[in-house]
This record gives structure tokens, sequence and C-alpha cells, in this order.
């Protein structure tokens, strides 16, 4: 009776009321889940969920059957979106590491370039970029295999609840319905000894039409996010820590960069600015001791020009890299918390607001610092 | 922020990531002040960046390993829940082919019915 009290009051809903009626069909399902009692038979090799009901139950799996034909479904589109921000996060994620080499490399180059230009050394090419120091590698491939281990879990997820997979099923249910229907009448006129055969049908179409509904899907896709949701709590602060880690790496290694270049624009131009209160010394000799017995020519007023040009874009880029990933430490924590708030209600789409915002934004200014990068100083001179 | 705490007293705590943080900080500000260094000062500067440098990767080299440490555990486990997810789109996908045979069938047995 429970059932078809919820069933009532869900069609008396008016039908632009999307919430409210997304969340009388969550009722539905849970209501409905409350008296079923579910067990698992093998039916064609395949698992399937059984229902016990007497022959009255049968017409309420009628009646819900075509309740659920309407029922809107906003979980789709809030486990796609965490699926989608979660992977694009990961991918963040693992470029603060990228970055770290990228930049390391530029160092590692300027410094070879001065031994070179010094007569000290001339190896080609220049050392390979490491990330950290180069001791780190195994521990940040840990760091990127549970990153990898997130986004999996995330696509998975979205997989097992993809809509075309859902309306696949669906589709399936205005003939399951019919079919029901027949059955129900056939059952009204049916003696004593078809009617166990009756029930029995009816039992396998009532499951049928529970997985069709996407029970089956939600509560196994509350059990998987529930096991996931102790290990990513565990897995918070280790995973903001390393990719922490990195980015403070990366930061002191933009810094030290940002001395190279201010070093290429002074010393390496042959405009070296000279210290007179200590005994004259050029900082940029004293910071890298293999520029100290280089001989420079000094170059021309457009060199200088074109150098500072290329110089200052090339920090503005890499400082909006730098800058872009501060935020995927704290965006990881948002996910997490996203995580647990969509495993109490999948249609839960506040959930999602704080991981989405970060995420967006992170992608922005990504994009705004490829964008930068894409683009070329105008050399003075160059028409 | 990294959120663990690396020393506790009953004023204050400070976490790794803050440590990182002022290591950074100091190495920008050396950075700049090495460009125009006040007198005599310029060779504490050079050292003082280098030792920033050495000390702020021995915190990152250690730290990162601990991290790795604890989620190189973590992804098999993780590894699991998926597994279950896929399991869960090939029964649906199969379901699926089970439900249009289900709708043949109850169909077939509902026309029979009367007959039986």
């Amino acid at each position: 009776m429970a059932a078809r009290f919820f069933v009532s009051d869900c069609r008396s809903l008016d039908s632009n009321s999307g919430a409210a009626r997304a969340l009388c069909c969550n009722s539905l399902l849970y209501n409905h889940h409350d008296w079923v009692t579910f067990q698992h038979i093998g039916y064609g090799g395949i698992p399937l969920q059984r229902r016990r009901r007497d022959s009255a139950q049968l017409a309420i799996a009628l009646l819900i059957a075509f309740q659920l034909v309407g029922c809107a479904r906003p979980k789709d589109a809030n486990i796609t979106a965490f699926s989608n921000a979660t992977t694009a996060l990961t991918t963040f994620a693992k470029s603060t590491g990228d970055l770290n080499v990228q930049i390391d490399g530029k160092i590692k180059l300027a410094t070879s370039a001065y031994k070179s230009i010094a007569g000290t050394n001339t190896d080609f090419p220049p050392p390979k970029s490491v990330l950290v120091t180069g001791e780190s590698d195994a521990d940040w491939k840990a760091v990127t295999a549970f990153l990898g281990a997130v986004s999996a879990y995330a696509s998975a997820l979205s997989a097992a609840n993809n809509p075309n997979l859902e309306s696949n099923l669906s589709s399936k249910i205005p003939g399951i319905s019919t079919a029901l229907s027949n059955i129900a009448a056939a059952n009204a006129a049916a003696n004593s000894q078809n009617s166990q055969r009756i029930q029995l049908i009816g039992n396998i179409a009532g499951a049928i039409v529970d997985i069709a509904s996407n029970l089956y899907a939600s509560i196994e896709i509350r059990d998987a996010m529930s096991k996931a949701q102790p290990i990513l709590e565990t897995a918070r602060a280790p995973l903001e820590e390393a990719i922490y880690h990195v980015y403070s790496s990366t930061q002191l290694k933009l810094t030290k960069y940002e001395t190279v270049l201010w070093c290429q624009e002074t010393t390496l131009s042959g405009y070296p600015v000279t210290s007179s209160g200590n005994r004259g010394a050029d900082p940029c000799r004293a910071f890298f001791p293999d520029l100290q017995s280089a001989k420079i020519t000094q170059a021309s007023t457009l060199e200088r020009y074109n150098n500072y040009a290329a110089i200052s874009q090339e920090d503005a880029s890499l400082k909006l890299q730098l800058s872009a990933l501060k935020d995927v430490s704290k965006a990881v924590g948002a996910m997490i918390d996203a995580h647990a708030k969509l495993m109490q209600d999948l249609d839960n789409q506040a959930a999602l607001t704080t991981f989405l915002q970060d995420v967006d934004t992170i992608a922005t200014n990504i994009s705004k610092a490829q964008a930068l990068n894409n683009s070329k100083p105008q050399a003075a001179g160059n028409k | 922020m990294a959120k663990r705490r690396t020393a506790q007293s009953a004023a204050s705590t400070i976490t790794v990531g803050e440590v990182e943080d002022l290591l950074n900080g100091a190495y920008s500000k050396l950075s700049i002040a090495l460009r125009n260094p006040p007198d005599g000062q310029l060779d504490a500067i050079v050292n003082a960046l280098n030792l920033i440098e050495w000390v702020l990767n021995q915190i990152i080299i250690q730290g990162l390993h601990q991290d790795a440490q604890i989620l190189g555990k973590l992804s098999s486990q993780l590894q699991n829940a998926t597994d279950e997810l896929v399991e869960l789109k090939n029964d649906l996908t199969q379901l699926a082919q089970v439900a249009a045979l289900g709708a043949s069938l109850l169909n077939t047995i509902g026309s029979i019915l009367p007959l039986l």
C-alpha cells in the first residue's frame, strides 16, 4: 500500500517541476526498495534480482513501471560532470610535474650554455631535465598512478551510469509494461493451477522493470562509491601534500629561472649590473659560477629589445601556468568532498558546485597561459 | 594547501605547505635582493639562496616519499571499486539484451495464457 501512495503522489506533481519530480521518483525508488526483498538468481547465465511478492504486487509493479518511464534523471548529468571534472583535475595534477621538469630543463640549458660560452664544457645536448632533483621520480610515479586510478574510477562511474545504456533499457519498458498488462488481465481470470506459473513470470518481469528503472544501477553505484569514499578520505592529505610539494619545487625553480632571464638581459647581453658595495662584483657571475670566466660581447639595441620582449612573454606564460596549478591541491579536496555529497544523494546538483568552479578556474587559467605561450612577440624592426 | 602538521605547540601550528611557502617567499625576496645586493652581502645572499634551495628540496623529497608510500597502497584499493563499476556496466549491457528477450517472452506467455 505504501507503494501505491507514492505512485499516486508522484503523478499529482506538475510535470514542469523537475526537482520535485526527481525527488519524488527518487522517493519512489527508495520506498519501493523497502518492501522488496532482493535475491540474486541466474537467468540465462546473467545475475538478476528477484522480488518476492503476492499476486497483488504484480499490479503494483505494473503501476511503477509506467511511472518510472517518466522519471527525470538529474544524476546522469551529475555523475558525468563529476567524472569529467575529475579526469580534468587529474590531468592538471600530473601537469604540475610536467611544468617542474620543463622549467628544470630551461635552467639546465642555461647553465650548460654558460659553460659552453666560457669554454669550460662543450658537452651537447645539455643534461636531462628532472623532477625536483631527480630523486623523486619513483615517488611521483606512485602519486600519478593514484591519480590515474582516481581518473579510471571516475570514468567507470560515468560508464556504469551511461544514459545511453539507460535509454537502451528504458526503451524496453513500454513493451514490458504492455506485456505485464496482458499478464495482469490473464492472471485475474487464472485458475489455481497456473497462478503459480504466472506469479513466477511476473517476478521475472518485475525484476526487469526494476533494472530498467535504474534501481539496480543506483544501488550498485552507491555501493561502489561508499567503498571508494574512505579510500579517497585516506588519500586526501597525502595527495594534497604530494601535489603541493611539486608545486613548491616548481615555484622555486621558476624564481631561479627568472634570475636566469635577468642575467640574460644584463650580463649575457654584455651589460652586467655590478655592485660597487661588493667589490664591483657581478651578481650573475656570483650566482652562476659557470659564467665567471665567460668572455661576453655586447648585444645590439635591437637584439636587446627582442630579447627583452621574448623573455617577458616567456616569464608571464610560465607564471600564469604555475598560478593556474596552485589551486590543484585545493581542488583535490573539493573533489573528495563532492564525491561524499554525491554518494549521499546522486541527484544533489549543489554537491558539485565548488568542485566544478575550482576545476573551471584552473582550466581557464591554463587556457590563458597556453594562449600567451602560443602568441609570439613582435620583434622590433619586423613589419 | 597541505594539511599535515609538522610542528605543534600550545600557541600555533604550521603545515608542511606553510613551511614550503615561507622558504619560497624567502628565496623570492633574496633573488630580488641579489640584483642589487646591500654592501658586503652578495656572498651571503648567494649562500642563503643555495641553502634554501637545498633545504626545500630535502623537505620535498622526504615529503613526497612519505606521501607516495601511502598512495601506492591506496591505488590497488581504489582499483577494486573501479572493477565493481566495470562489472556493473557489463551487467547492464547484458541486461538490456535480457530486457528485450523478457518483453518478447511476456508477450508470448500473455497471448497463450487464455489457452492454458
